[in-house]
């Protein structure tokens, strides 16, 4: 009994920082254990769902869906994963997914742009075997992707908005 | 070769931070503008492991992880290795044993450990850097095993932190003691460090009874079918390294848990949480997604 009281003056004592009982749901299609958090900004967050398709959602702070579109892309073999390493440029979404055909893995790009209802996406399916798991970071206004292959070259590209690729780069390592 | 990182700057250089065969860590440095490469192969008489890449605030690229005398598949301290952004040369090698309390805590003596012995299974890193330069690193000790009925059983134990300064420096490390047992691989809810107004913070799930305890021997174990005793814990650290245990949210409703490996931040008050179902809605976990308003007392 004493040691729960004393847990018990401990937490109260330590609790600084607490989460107001205020739950702001964000409310949507997102009853699914597949709803991945793709790339925030201060103002809104863009989630990806798996389920029946996949189902693109941008989501204010005050938890209002504020657009929704399902994607789908050709060339990308069988299995689609996405990643959650995306992020904001211009008020566009900008994430990664990956086709997987046998044992050869397609990156991609897909860029999401709310405001004009519109979705864009390239394939680096150049027919290099690349290794599975590549990488994007945004680059100032533009994207750089970054993957390596089977013959152990290490490739970059940077692409500007429209996916329009400005810049390669390849070298063995 | 598996590409671990990529990162870029404000100059027109993109680095990518690359394990050649599981000792050995390569960067390569490109300018866009001047289409040149620069290339670092990162070499040091240890055995790394669990290596990530970053820039420190002054353009330098940075490679840390853990490291080991023996065999990197045990982790026996932090490093760091700084590389000169100009010269593309190795400048700032840092490499500091775990403390003894850490060893301790993870039932290695220090006559074994001054023998070079080392951690098992720690992995799963996450970093976050705050506005000053410095730089958080966490890892956890994650591992899975086969029952003897051929079941999966995923578990996740002891959490390590280390901070490093705006140079890459190592200022202090620590150790959290945990034990969270999962029969589902992919329902893992691992941890998420953030700096909210300011303070480096850690959240992480574990047995509402854990909290601030010291010896690996009182620390409880949860169950996934125990999710009563489960809580959602922050771990808030000052500049010298001093932690502070709270309860970050307690369950009312018990329908529902955090999961704090998919948080995210929108700004020092606003977090997107996701909660998952307690226990699983026929054999599969429902989430639920919402915005929490951090307040300070």
């Amino acid at each position: 009994m004493l040691k729960r009281t004393l847990v018990l003056g401990l937490i109260i004592c330590f609790s600084q920082i607490t989460i107001a009982q205020k739950w702001l749901p964000v409310k949507g299609n997102t009853k699914s254990s597949t709803v991945l958090p793709i790339a925030n900004s201060a103002d809104k967050i863009a989630l990806i769902s798996s389920e029946k398709g996949l189902l693109f959602q941008e989501f204010n702070v005050l938890g209002k869906n504020t657009f929704s579109k399902y994607l789908s892309f050709d060339g990308f073999g069988k299995y689609l994963s996405v990643f959650n390493d995306g992020f904001y440029i211009n008020d566009k979404v900008v994430f990664s997914i990956e086709g997987s055909a046998k044992v050869k893995y397609i990156p991609g790009i897909v860029i999401v742009d709310s405001e004009n209802s519109s979705y864009n996406y390239i394939d680096f399916d150049n027919n290099k075997y690349i290794h599975k798991g590549y990488k994007i970071a945004k680059f100032k206004d533009k994207i750089a992707v970054a993957f390596t292959t089977i013959d152990k070259k290490l490739m970059i590209f940077i692409l500007d908005e429209d996916l329009t690729i400005e810049n390669r780069f390849e070298k063995r390592i | 070769m598996r590409l671990i990182s990529l990162f870029t700057d404000d100059k027109e250089n993109i680095y990518a931070g690359l394990e050649c065969d599981n000792i050995n860590y390569t960067i390569l440095g490109y300018n866009a503008e001047l289409e040149e490469a620069k290339v670092l192969n990162v070499h040091s008489k240890n055995k790394l492991s669990v290596v990530s890449f970053s820039l420190l605030k002054n353009g330098n690229p940075v490679v840390d992880g853990l490291w080991s005398p023996k065999t990197p598949k045990e982790a026996h301290g932090f490093f760091s290795i700084v590389v000169d952004k100009e010269t593309f040369e190795q400048t700032n090698k840092n490499f500091k044993p775990f403390t003894n309390q850490i060893f301790a805590k993870n039932r290695i003596s220090e006559a074994a450990a001054a023998k070079g012995k080392g951690i098992k299974e720690v992995g799963v890193v996450k970093g976050v850097a705050d506005e000053k330069g410095n730089f958080f690193r966490v890892f956890e000790i994650y591992y899975s095993a086969t029952t003897s009925n051929g079941n999966f059983r995923g578990y996740e134990e002891n959490i390590f932190i280390v901070k490093y300064n705006e140079l890459g420096e190592i200022q202090w490390q620590d150790i959290l003691l945990r034990k969270n047992v999962y029969n589902n691989g992919e329902y893992y809810m691992s941890y998420k460090p953030l700096i909210l107004n300011g303070e480096f913070i850690v959240l992480y799930n574990g047995h509402s009874l854990n909290l601030n305890v010291q010896e690996q021997k009182k620390c409880k174990n949860v169950l996934q079918g125990n999710f009563g005793y489960m809580t959602t814990f922050a771990l808030k650290y000052n500049d010298d390294g001093k932690a502070k245990q709270e309860v970050f949210c307690e369950y009312k409703n018990r329908t529902f848990m955090y999961s704090p490996k998919n948080f995210r931040k929108f700004n020092d008050n606003l977090l997107f949480v996701e909660q998952n179902s307690r226990p699983a809605v026929r054999g599969r976990y429902i989430g639920k997604y919402g915005i929490y308003k951090i307040e300070e007392e």
